[in-house]
């Protein structure tokens, strides 16, 4: 599915929170946390070439960790966890995204009023 | 055909990232590809035919939008590294050209200038490796 630019750009500024979502509560491998992001909305897509890069970043930061382990009997894999630093920023997100959502809703609305939420 | 072409697909792949992440850091490089190679252990496993091994790699992205990604995030490291080429081939040309010219000095016999200036044209390519080497290390 092909996407405007405006969305392509908004969905990339969106892949922060959203890769920290995917890892909230249970460490993930890479592969995992691509399907995840996939499966959870069409218009995501595949964000190409950015969820590796973007992990790596985030773990720079100190918003996840990662090493390499072993579970449920399968091969060591390099598993990523959440920090309690990247859970106050997914948090600090949640609680943010809200107003945010409802701003844009206004502002792109053709009569400049709320649309409600969705 | 089925893990024959997936693993053909995965080792072109590969090689392609091999080239075009040739301006990231070494540590940035050897990350990407560890996870690439993790990305297509786990997708690939057991029987994949041709089209869910090209699924796999669609969704990495390219190795050029990879290699994009891991710049954009860190430009300077990418500019750092571009430096340090550019001083490695310096290092190269003076040495050639420094050595020449001590050639030519043994040859001609004697102290010329053009042996005075091969010796600080050697001296000076042992030093940028020297400090190539030394920002390499600290890169790592």
């Amino acid at each position: 599915m092909s996407v405007s630019d405006s969305t392509a750009q908004l969905r990339r500024g969106a892949l922060v929170p959203i890769v920290l979502a995917t890892l909230e509560g249970r460490p993930t491998y890479g592969l995992r946390v691509l399907k995840r992001i996939r499966t959870a909305d069409e218009v995501l897509g595949t964000p190409e070439g950015t969820v590796y890069p973007l992990l790596n970043r985030l773990e720079r930061a100190s918003l996840i960790s990662s090493d390499w382990t072993t579970r449920d009997d399968h091969r060591p894999r390099r598993y990523y966890t959440l920090t309690d630093m990247g859970q106050r920023e997914l948090d600090q997100f949640r609680e943010e995204w809200p107003e945010f959502r409802r701003a844009l809703d206004t502002l792109l609305s053709p009569t400049g009023q709320p649309t409600g939420d969705r | 055909m089925t893990n024959d072409t997936a693993y053909t697909l995965a080792s072109k792949y590969l090689a392609e990232f091999d080239r075009a992440s040739k301006l990231l850091p070494l540590s940035e490089r050897a990350r990407l590809r560890e996870q690439i190679r993790e990305h297509f252990n786990d997708a690939l496993a057991g029987s994949v035919d041709a089209a869910k091994a090209q699924l796999t790699i669609d969704e990495l992205g390219t190795p050029a939008e990879v290699v994009a990604a891991a710049s954009t995030q860190r430009p300077a490291l990418i500019a750092r590294v571009m430096l340090l080429r550019i001083l490695q081939a310096v290092a190269i040309v003076c040495g050639a050209a420094g050595l020449a010219g001590v050639v030519f000095n043994i040859i001609v016999g004697g102290l010329t200038a053009v042996g005075i200036l091969g010796t600080v044209l050697v001296a000076l390519s042992v030093l940028i490796v020297w400090l190539c080497v030394r920002a390499i290390r600290r890169q790592r």
